[in-house]
């Protein structure tokens, strides 16, 4: 029986004390267009950020703010169709996006192990994307710029590296819808950096 | 994980974390990569359009002038300064195409015996924006087509044209089906190559022959049974 009652109070301790109230963190992107972005950039980003925060509403639960940068770019020289007939020439393509996004968090944390070394976590984002594209062929140039709703679901995780200190992998899908006469858009992003638990 | 007893290595961690983001936020500064493009043949641009619908195969015959007409926006009052150099190489690269295609050229134009095709090639001579078609050569034995008529040229409905001096054209008038009545002559296929005439550099003569080659490529629904 005492054994069942220093259980008890165990758990009712732990799940008192919260194990986490905030987070910070900042990581570089490598990012991979797909489906027509892919069409339109079929290439690797190695230039993408992001910072964010999150603040705990319980152990598991965490709402927060994010901010990321991604630009894709594609150069080559060929032919193209165009309405009514081809084209030739030197081609460079970009897309630049800035999303603003809210998130929510479900963090598999452990309460029974405060120094648990790895902290799997599901997320799901939706906010405001900024998005440039360029599309230069030859000395034309054609530039679009627009907001777009996206939807952005995450899986990553935390790894303690010491103390407060955690390695930050996730990988999240980004899909900004159609806007007006500007495409939708989909990318998905390999994020690692380093965040800030306390 | 909380740890109150290590509040100047939590200050610490935080800084590092803050570091790190100021350190991505300055890579914010190459957040937009630009074309590697740096000489001017990068910049060429050749491009087709033609009717759909059209069977190219139904000519046989083209006549062209030795010719390159030299079109520039009306209320520009400058010499004319294109340089003509390369007008010899500009017909003969286009006639060897046609000729390839299985076209045959017609030295003389004869009013009872018309060509199929009327070979006309231009060139901009000063910048210009028009949705017209800026020159109205007279097609010899077929009389002047002049003000008033309209060229029907294929690919979207409203193409606008933006013309960078020393842009080539080379336009494939169907003369046998001008429409008296409504004052049309169809264009079954129109290519232009942008810029390239206004380039007085040494190697610009094969940068000219290499992009009309790469017009009459780009289009294998052009030739004759026998030339394709």
């Amino acid at each position: 029986m005492k054994y069942v009652l220093a259980i008890l109070l165990l758990l009712a301790l732990s799940s008192s004390a919260q194990a986490f109230s905030s987070m910070g963190g900042a990581t570089y992107n490598v990012s991979f267009a797909l489906g027509d972005t892919r069409e339109f950039i079929d290439a690797v980003s190695w230039r993408g950020w992001n910072l964010e925060g999150r603040w705990f509403h319980n152990d598991n639960l965490s709402f927060g703010l994010s901010w990321h940068w991604t630009t894709l770019h594609e150069q080559e020289t060929g032919t193209w169709p165009v309405e009514g007939g081809h084209v030739t020439g030197g081609q460079f393509r970009r897309i630049s996006t800035s999303p603003f996004l809210v998130n929510t968090h479900w963090h598999f944390v452990n309460t029974r192990d405060r120094y648990q070394k790895y902290i799997p976590y599901l997320g799901m984002g939706l906010g405001a994307y900024w998005i440039e594209t360029r599309h230069e062929i030859g000395v034309f140039a054609f530039e679009d710029r627009n907001w777009h709703f996206g939807l952005a679901p995450e899986a990553g995780m935390f790894v303690n590296l010491k103390f407060e200190t955690y390695l930050m992998v996730t990988l999240r899908y980004n899909y900004a819808f159609k806007s007006g006469s500007a495409e939708s858009m989909q990318y998905v992003a390999l994020m690692v950096g380093l965040a800030y638990l306390e | 994980m909380k740890h109150s007893g290590f509040s100047k290595l939590k200050f610490l961690s935080a800084g590092a974390v803050a570091s790190a983001g100021v350190v991505l936020l300055l890579l914010l500064c190459s957040c937009y990569p630009s074309s590697d493009f740096n000489s001017v043949a990068d910049y060429d641009v050749v491009l087709t359009l033609y009717d759909k619908e059209q069977d190219f195969n139904e000519y046989v015959t083209y006549y062209m002038e030795d010719t390159v007409y030299h079109y520039r926006d009306p209320e520009d009052t400058s010499d004319d300064n294109l340089s003509r150099a390369h007008d010899a190489l500009i017909i003969a690269t286009i006639k060897s195409n046609m000729n390839d295609l299985g076209y045959q050229f017609k030295a003389d134009a004869d009013s009872a015996d018309p060509s199929d095709l009327y070979i006309v090639v231009g060139a901009s001579s000063s910048d210009w924006y028009s949705v017209w078609y800026p020159y109205y050569p007279s097609y010899p034995g077929w009389g002047w087509w002049g003000p008033g008529w309209w060229w029907g040229y294929p690919g979207p409905p409203q193409v606008s044209y933006a013309y960078t001096t020393g842009t080539l054209s080379i336009d494939m008038w169907d003369a046998k089906n001008a429409d008296e009545d409504y004052e049309i002559v169809p264009v079954p296929w129109a290519a232009t190559v942008n810029g390239i005439l206004n380039d007085k550099s040494a190697g610009v003569g094969n940068r000219i022959e290499d992009s009309i080659n790469q017009a009459f490529a780009q289009s294998p629904y052009l030739g004759t049974s026998e030339g394709r």
